[in-house]
């Protein structure tokens, strides 16, 4: 499938794709364009929008979008659903404390984002590996 | 100055629950609230978390209405301005009283849990500084009590005499540590490919051979750990490299390398779960400098722009 959302990523839209490439779709083929164009072209490309406003994978209900793929394809696996609540504090500045490893996170996140501006596909090249190691401490974190 | 101001009703029916996680949520923003309106100063931040909101309340059956105000006529900025400190102000109070509690109770707890605590003050002091957009006044008072709080957890530095050495005396050289490196090597690892060495070879051994330069080593002879220092840190110094960036990165590398069970840089929680998640994938040590090199230059970039 083609999954599509807003250019220009910092947190959610680099970590959802890894999450889809992951646990969703190995094949996922991921388009970063002007928000305005976000869902025209989900519809001509026949591509899943997220995080964007009005769609099930956005913020809803206080999730992050990350946290709204997780409900939707029913991932459930505790070190996945820690990802995602680093992921939400890391993304919603508002609620950076609820776990202590968001901070770094979204400090690193911003860092690549100063570097790479808005070329999205080189910032997830480098944070794929940053989300596998993220969930290789979650994994050690929830048997614990 | 330009003003987000945000209202909303819900269906008076039901929803209680929501509204209590609405006026929770509006508080963690730091929006000011007057007569039923929601204030806050306007960024692309501040305009997200507004619009995910309205995406919240409409779901749940309500109605927002998102203004952008240049002028209140009723009040002018600064009463708008100074309403906001008056709001923070009530948050620094109430974190001053819990350190001068801390204070008090301190020498009857374990160094552990002094951290733990300490933690904690400093976790709840980046929030609030995170909404303090007005830079209250009472900010730094609290900054510089926490420092001195913190500083009571670490063991004095011996005094270490650090001797001034020369860029180019250490370019085209072989670099050897040994394998796995975690914080502090690759740390050392980024500082030399970019301010040393671009092209630096490194190598990892055990042993280092007689023209190679070893660090963080045991026998490493100039760059190793010296007195309280990380190795890092003496590189720092070695070479007089010095920003303000740097030396936040630093406090982050040491507090990670010589764990004393407490971290007061936000950052370090995220950067152990990732460099410790490295380990636990088995790297090679060419992938772990690869992705450590990038790691560290992301982590410095964010540093500055913050600064």
């Amino acid at each position: 499938m083609k999954w599509i959302t807003r250019k220009n990523a910092n947190v959610d839209r680099i970590a959802c794709p890894w999450l889809i490439k992951r646990f969703v779709d190995q094949e996922a083929e991921f388009l970063y364009v002007a928000a305005e164009e976000v869902m025209v072209l989900a519809e001509r490309e026949k591509a899943i929008p997220y995080d964007i406003p009005d769609v099930e994978l956005g913020h809803v209900d206080g999730r992050c979008s990350f946290e709204s793929i997780l409900v939707k394809y029913h991932l459930n696996d505790p070190a996945l659903q820690l990802v995602g609540r680093i992921v939400h504090g890391a993304d919603v500045p508002a609620e950076l404390s609820i776990e202590p490893e968001a901070a770094g996170l979204r400090a690193l996140a911003y860092g690549f984002a100063y570097l790479h501006g808005d070329n999205d596909f080189e910032k997830l090249r480098l944070e794929i590996p940053v989300y596998d190691a993220l969930y290789a401490w979650c994994q050690k974190r929830t048997q614990g | 100055m330009t003003w987000l101001v945000f209202s909303y009703s819900l269906p008076s029916k039901g929803g209680s629950s929501s509204r209590v996680t609405l006026w929770r949520r509006l508080q963690h923003l730091g929006a000011l609230e007057l007569t039923g309106l929601y204030i806050l100063p306007e960024n692309a931040e501040t305009l997200e978390a507004f619009n995910w909101l309205a995406q919240e309340v409409e779901a749940a059956g309500g109605k927002t209405t998102l203004m952008q105000v240049q002028k209140f006529s009723s009040l002018t900025n600064s009463t708008v301005i100074e309403k906001f400190n008056a709001q923070r102000a009530k948050g620094y109070q109430e974190l001053l009283t819990q350190m001068r509690l801390f204070q008090k109770t301190n020498n009857q707890l374990e160094l552990s849990e002094r951290g733990k605590t300490l933690g904690k003050l400093r976790r709840q002091f980046d929030d609030m500084k995170r909404i303090d957009f007005f830079h209250s006044p009472l900010k730094g008072q609290v900054a510089n009590m926490l420092t001195k709080l913190e500083q009571t957890l670490h063991t004095p530095s011996p005094v270490v005499k650090i001797t001034p050495l020369k860029v180019k005396d250490y370019q085209n050289k072989i670099w050897v540590t040994r394998p796995q490196p975690y914080v502090d090597r690759l740390a050392c690892i980024w500082l030399i490919r970019r301010f040393i060495d671009s092209q630096a070879t490194i190598r990892y051994h055990e042993v280092a051979k007689p023209n190679e330069i070893s660090f963080d080593m045991p026998k490493a002879e100039i760059f190793g750990h010296q007195g309280n220092l990380c190795t890092f840190e003496v590189m720092l110094l070695s070479f007089n490299l010095k920003d303000v960036a740097l030396q936040k990165l630093a406090d982050i590398v040491h507090e990670l390398d010589i764990s004393e069970g407490y971290f007061s840089q936000s950052e370090s929680y995220g950067l152990e779960a990732i460099l410790k998640g490295w380990l636990r994938l088995k790297l090679s040590d060419k992938d772990l400098e690869a992705r450590g090199i990038q790691l560290f230059e992301g982590l410095y970039q964010s540093l500055k722009e913050k600064l």
